[in-house]
């Protein structure tokens, strides 16, 4: 391989670096958005729940505003590398990487997901400080965890990314499958059941198990999560090269 | 859009046109060496190793793509060139003294703390160029290299995609619309028509086919064809062409001398002239004409 995984990855965390810097509205913006999302809903549901009640449900959302955060940067980590790259310019130059495109789009969605956790630990305490409610948030079980089941969710993210090689503007599949991932990453999934199958579904529940309730958990419900991320990332894949290799056809690659 | 049949080489040390309306398959020629474009069959090699296997061989290519900006306009020369280097896999402390020396050559230096977003078209493209040329490739396509840019900056860039390539050893396959660029710096030329290569040798080869001086000789009143054809005995050279209307004579030739003949013939023979005109057909000329003659059946 002419290049390293780690060097490439290095070189898209150097570039996402230098464009949160020149695009610092957005990012200071996204930020402040995000938050006061969270702490919009904390607030609302707090008012409508008794007081004995509402630790529990509080502490579910406080974990399920950090799932959704990691997720939904890790589902736009490559759906939203084509697409702004196809805007920007320059993505026929990304796909003449000696290296092939796929390890590109490793080290992208890697560095992705570095910028992402980092972002979602910077969020989590500055809206636990906040709104007061305080969880612990025991990192060492948590990151794995969010590593773990996050390529369930990069692969649904492959899936329109390929879409948005071909058919250019999918904002509003993209847009639904956010909402997707609010309902992915609250839903009952363990013990096994159909909710199981879903791409994310189990690995979130397991977080909320593992951190939330701090509970010892079965083996199998890790081989569960595995399971899922190790199924969902290669159907990801299939269905992007499938894609790729159409967009390769029409002459579509970097044009929109 | 689809190619047919076309086959050619670029070599070391070569800067090849590649000619043809639009349409005719050049940016699909150079999209399919990339492989941003998939073909159903034939074989393209670089350095003699078949791109198909393996993306490895992009090492070896540089490329500016038309309708593209090629690099990140909210970056800087530097930011984008050190991206861009690593992602081909080059070593950044080379590519620096390259990006150093071309920065100098291409005369960015005061450009440095500049998004590229925000420089002129013509360092803008100096920019694409610096970073496809960066990581050193052997051969470099540039897809209409000089649209929107100014007199000064495609002299400047002439300079240097010659000097390039000979010291180098760079090959460059280059399309253009811009026939006096290509003019002055191409070896060879390839010209395609409806996907189909016409024609591929040297720019004289190519002006020769379709005549390199054009006379046109216009009465003020109206020769008769035994005039014309007593006034065309003086040609020697034999491929010539020649288009006679009521009063007015139009010959293509390749010989200086032949202009000087018929003009001295006419003189002679009294013919009173209303205009004459004797010019060098451009290359522009020329393979519209070879184009023309392709689809016309010949």
């Amino acid at each position: 391989m002419a290049n390293s995984l780690a060097r490439l990855s290095l070189n898209e965390c150097k570039l996402q670096f230098y464009e949160m810097r020149q695009y610092w509205f957005e990012t200071v913006f996204g930020l402040l958005f995000f938050s006061g999302l969270f702490l919009a809903l904390f607030f609302g549901i707090k008012i409508f729940i008794p007081d004995d009640q509402n630790t529990l449900s509080l502490d579910g959302l406080m974990m399920g505003y950090v799932l959704f955060a990691f997720c939904s940067g890790a589902f736009n980590a490559v759906p939203e590398t084509l697409g702004s790259y196809t805007q920007k310019g320059f993505l026929e130059q990304l796909y003449m990487t000696p290296s092939g495109f796929t390890s590109f789009l490793i080290a992208r969605v890697l560095a992705t997901l570095f910028v992402t956790l980092l972002s979602t630990i910077v969020l989590a305490y500055f809206a636990m400080a906040v709104s007061g409610n305080w969880i612990d948030l025991n990192l060492f079980v948590l990151v794995p965890l969010l590593f773990l089941m996050s390529p369930s969710i990069i692969g649904i993210g492959m899936i329109i990314g390929g879409m948005t090689l071909v058919y250019k503007r999918v904002g509003i599949v993209a847009n639904l499958a956010m909402l997707g991932i609010i309902a992915l990453v609250s839903i009952p999934a363990l013990p096994p059941n159909l909710a199981s199958l879903l791409p994310l579904a189990p690995g979130a529940h397991l977080a909320r198990i593992a951190v939330l309730e701090q509970q010892s958990v079965p083996l199998t419900y890790f081989l569960i999560v595995m399971l899922n991320s190790v199924f969902y990332l290669a159907l990801g894949m299939v269905i992007y090269k499938q894609f790729e290799k159409m967009a390769k056809r029409k002459n579509l690659v970097g044009q929109y | 859009m689809a190619l047919d049949g076309v086959s050619f080489l670029v070599e070391p040390n070569e800067i090849v046109a590649l000619l043809g309306a639009n349409g005719s398959g050049k940016t699909t020629c150079i999209k399919s060496i990339c492989s941003l474009i998939e073909t159903d069959a034939g074989e393209i090699e670089v350095d003699g190793t078949n791109i198909r296997p393996s993306p490895q061989y992009l090492t070896n290519v540089g490329a500016v793509l038309e309708g593209a900006r090629n690099v990140h306009w909210r970056l800087t020369t530097l930011q984008n060139a050190q991206y861009f280097s690593t992602l081909k896999g080059g070593s950044w402390a080379k590519c620096r003294r390259v990006a150093d020396m071309f920065i100098e050559l291409l005369g960015l230096d005061d450009q440095l703390a500049l998004e590229v977003g925000k420089m002129s078209t013509g360092n803008r493209q100096k920019v694409a160029i610096l970073c496809a040329l960066l990581h050193e490739p052997s051969l470099i396509l540039l897809d209409e290299p000089t649209i929107g840019l100014d007199v000064d900056t495609v002299a400047q860039l002439k300079d240097f995609f010659v000097e390039q390539s000979r010291s180098q050893d760079q090959g460059f396959l280059i399309t253009s619309h811009d026939l006096n660029f290509i003019d002055e710096i191409c070896d060879r030329v390839v010209v395609l028509s409806e996907g189909e290569k016409v024609f591929d040798g040297s720019l004289p080869k190519l002006k020769q086919l379709v005549h390199q001086f054009e006379l046109i000789l216009e009465s003020t009143y109206e020769f008769d064809g035994a005039q014309q054809s007593n006034l065309m005995e003086v040609i020697k050279e034999s491929n010539t062409g020649i288009v006679r209307e009521a009063n007015s004579l139009t010959i293509r030739f390749n010989n200086a001398q032949t202009g000087m003949d018929i003009v001295g013939k006419a003189h002679a023979m009294g013919i009173a002239a209303a205009h004459l005109e004797i010019k060098r057909i451009s290359m522009e000329q020329a393979y519209r004409e070879l184009v023309k003659g392709n689809s016309n059946g010949e």
